[in-house]
């Protein structure tokens, strides 16, 4: 085997290959529902090898050779091109159009560059400026609408159908011999992997996060939630708060994800004043998760006392843990009452009865800081609040 | 008024170049201000599309500009004042399809932007239009599934954009003079469409757009609201084969929204189910109601079907339906013998349920 080919089989293994390669001609035979499924589930892994296929393209010294070596490439991107579930996800997007440059020759040697150069265009041309519809197109010409206006305005009104959709609530607890429509919903969060840092889509996004899980089949997709979470500690999507905390709430990886985070930004920032950091935590919507589900609240409690232990006598930390409980007490007053969640759910071992003579008593004071971190505690804001009347739906 | 003019022809002027070899000088800035010219344009359609002076001067002066660059440039496709809200499209059609186009100025369309500049310049303009084209058909394919999903997104927003622009012709501030130009857009779409059924889900659409737009409507353009729904049905009057397409192929439910939200429309369907019911012939051999002319009536299914939503539509219909029925069997001879009436087979079919 010449120099060039085991080259080649380096980063590209030939199973590798042949699978993508089925894949690729697969998913663009049918439009089934499965298809549609299979391509959303195999997004991760088709990014690794678009970037693996990037990477070789480029150790390749000329077009020419990388036709030579990987001769199925221009085949394999031109299908994928034509997948919208590809080509609607920002990273393969990318990936792609990397790579079609990557073929592209600036003075091509050749009439293989000069093809390839050619197919590139068209390529491109195509897929910026193809109206599918032509009947639609030409309806949209003659009312004086621009395409690409249109196009938003379409993509609007189908997230915005789609958000009813998926609000609608799930009746199956009534009868369970009458279908639901939540199986829908997992279809639909299937569906929205690829289209999770696409801006238009975001009230989408956080209509399934939000939706209340009723029923057993209102399951969103591991896929879909490792996605979001995904994308948001990249920030490359713009949730409202409420869609976070639900987020967290259905994957403890991203809530952990948040709270690994915070403590980097501001541990590796020790210099932080007071404001900066109160700003910092508050952004970061773990104390407002933190008061909306005890669960939440134990587990971000269960890190930060890890890490004391970890760093002890770390005043940064400590200033941090502070602030942090100031933001939560406050979001916890901020609540509404019906949104109050019993302080049994916040300190789950300590008898109820216990607990408020610890809050009100002095000596308690020590105690009930242990309870919540095994540091100097500002019981003070905390003692305040419980004994002022209008939340007493907490004792 | 004249720098319009002058703006609009030079950048007529700029499309053309922009399919010649001159491109091969591009760089970002002359791409970022030709898209900024042709967005310009975009806005000088939508401030005078209604305004048939300004219409008729730049009108004139795209003729004369075609004149000069069809001699100049060879294989010039005319530019006309309806072509300027395009122009972007365009641009960028001329631009990808121009071999001469500098691969550095390609890449700028297509370059990956992680931070909206959007519409500002055209960095990453293609990208975008990729990314909304591709988000459209995948949420339409889980959409789609649904029976209930007429009229789609699409005819939806061809349907509110259509209000749009019959609000602003007919408007009051506008003058009646506005009357002509609506009726000959309406016409001018349905020409494009021709035998097509995409109008009659857009017109069905527009006309519904009202229904979900109550409170919009209710804060604007009170006078026009009623003014273009009752403008399209207007001329729907006039093309009877348009209505008789709307009627038949639509889902059945949109017509009963569409007759619950107006009388007008109330009259212009009942008027047109008596038609259809007047041209069914009763054939002895087959023992059931054939239509006479299969090119513009229902079957007698359909029909029935019809009524009987009708009849589930509301109580006060239900009355007015079997009066009217009633009336019909009584003029036809009041015969209770199958194939003798329509009306009473029809009254005795949809009775049934």
């Amino acid at each position: 085997m010449s120099q060039a080919q085991t080259g080649s089989m380096a980063g590209l293994k030939p199973q590798e290959v042949a699978f993508w390669l089925g894949k690729a001609v697969e998913w663009g035979q049918t439009e089934s529902p499965d298809t549609q499924r299979d391509t959303c589930l195999h997004l991760g892994p088709l990014r690794a090898f678009l970037q693996l296929l990037l990477t070789d393209i480029h150790m390749r010294s000329s077009t020419t050779e990388t036709m030579r070596t990987i001769p199925f490439v221009g085949q394999f991107l031109g299908r994928l091109c034509w997948n919208p579930y590809v080509t609607a996800d920002a990273e393969s997007r990318s990936l792609l159009l990397q790579s079609l440059w990557s073929l592209y020759s600036e003075e091509p040697h050749n009439a293989v560059e000069r093809k390839a150069n050619q197919w590139i265009r068209n390529v491109l041309c195509q897929l910026a400026t193809e109206e599918e519809d032509s009947a639609t197109h030409m309806l949209v010409k003659h009312m004086g609408l621009p395409p690409k206006e249109y196009n938003v305005k379409v993509l609007r009104k189908l997230v915005w159908l789609l958000v009813e959709e998926v609000g609608e609530s799930c009746s199956g607890l009534a009868d369970p011999n009458q279908r639901c429509s939540c199986d829908s919903v997992l279809a639909a969060s299937v569906a929205c992997v690829p289209l999770v840092t696409c801006p238009e889509t975001a009230p989408l996004i956080g209509a399934l996060l939000q939706r209340p899980v009723t029923c057993d089949k209102a399951a969103l997709s591991q896929d879909f939630l490792d996605a979001v979470s995904s994308a948001y500690s990249r920030k490359c999507v713009s949730l409202e708060a409420q869609a976070v905390v639900s987020l967290w709430c259905h994957n403890l990886a991203s809530l952990e994800g948040a709270v690994m985070s915070l403590l980097d930004s501001v541990l590796s920032n020790p210099a932080c004043i007071p404001h900066n950091l109160e700003n910092t935590i508050t952004h970061s919507l773990l104390p407002k998760a933190c008061s909306q589900h005890g669960s939440i609240f134990l587990i971000v409690n269960d890190i930060f006392r890890s890490m004391l232990v970890q760093v002890e006598g770390n005043q940064t930390l400590l200033s941090l843990i502070h602030t942090f409980t100031i933001c939560f007490l406050r979001e916890l007053a901020a609540l509404q009452p019906q949104e109050c969640v019993s302080l049994k759910a916040f300190f789950p071992h300590t008898p109820q009865s216990l607990l408020a003579p610890l809050l009100t008593h002095p000596s308690g004071r020590m105690r009930v800081g242990s309870l919540m971190c095994k540091s100097f505690y500002p019981l003070s804001e905390l003692m305040a609040f419980c004994v002022s009347p209008i939340n007493n739906c907490y004792l | 008024m004249e720098a319009i003019v002058k703006n609009v022809e030079r950048t007529t002027e700029l499309l053309a170049v922009s399919q010649t070899e001159t491109v091969q000088r591009w760089d970002k800035q002359t791409l970022d201000r030709a898209f900024q010219w042709t967005q310009y344009c975009q806005h000088v359609y939508t401030r005078f599309h209604a305004n048939p002076t300004v219409r008729d001067i730049l009108e004139k002066q795209l003729q004369v500009t075609n004149e000069s660059l069809r001699t100049t440039f060879h294989g010039y496709t005319d530019i006309t004042f309806s072509d300027l809200s395009q122009c972007q499209h365009l641009l960028l059609v001329g631009l990808l399809n121009n071999a001469a186009v500098p691969s550095s100025v390609v890449k700028l369309l297509f370059d990956t932007i992680t931070v909206g500049g959007k519409y500002k310049d055209a960095t990453g303009h293609c990208i975008e239009l990729i990314e909304v084209k591709s988000a459209c058909k995948v949420l339409s394919a889980i959409y789609l599934k649904r029976s209930t999903s007429f009229p789609g997104p699409d005819a939806d927003v061809l349907g509110m954009t259509l209000m749009e622009m019959l609000d602003i012709l007919l408007s009051p501030a506008a003058g009646g003079s506005k009357v002509g130009l609506a009726g000959k857009l309406l016409d001018n779409l349905l020409q494009t469409c021709g035998e097509n059924e995409n109008f009659s889900g857009v017109v069905a659409a527009a006309l519904l757009s009202r229904k979900n737009n109550k409170t919009a409507a209710a804060t604007t353009k009170m006078a026009s609201e009623g003014v273009s729904f009752h403008f399209i049905l207007d001329w729907l009057q006039q093309h009877h084969s348009l209505l008789h397409n709307m009627c038949s192929t639509l889902p059945i439910g949109l017509l009963m929204d569409l007759h619950q939200q107006s009388v007008r429309f109330r009259v212009t369907y009942g008027d047109m189910l008596k038609q259809w019911g007047s041209q069914l012939e009763y054939d002895v051999g087959e023992g059931e109601w054939v239509q006479m002319d299969t090119t513009d009536g229902v079957s007698f299914k359909t029909l029935s079907d019809h009524y009987r939503s009708l009849l589930g539509a509301c109580p006060s219909t239900k009355e007015d339906v079997e009066r009217e029925l009633t009336e019909l069997k009584v003029a036809d001879g009041d015969f209770d013998v199958r194939g003798l009436s329509v009306w009473g087979d029809l009254l005795s079919e949809i009775g049934q349920l």
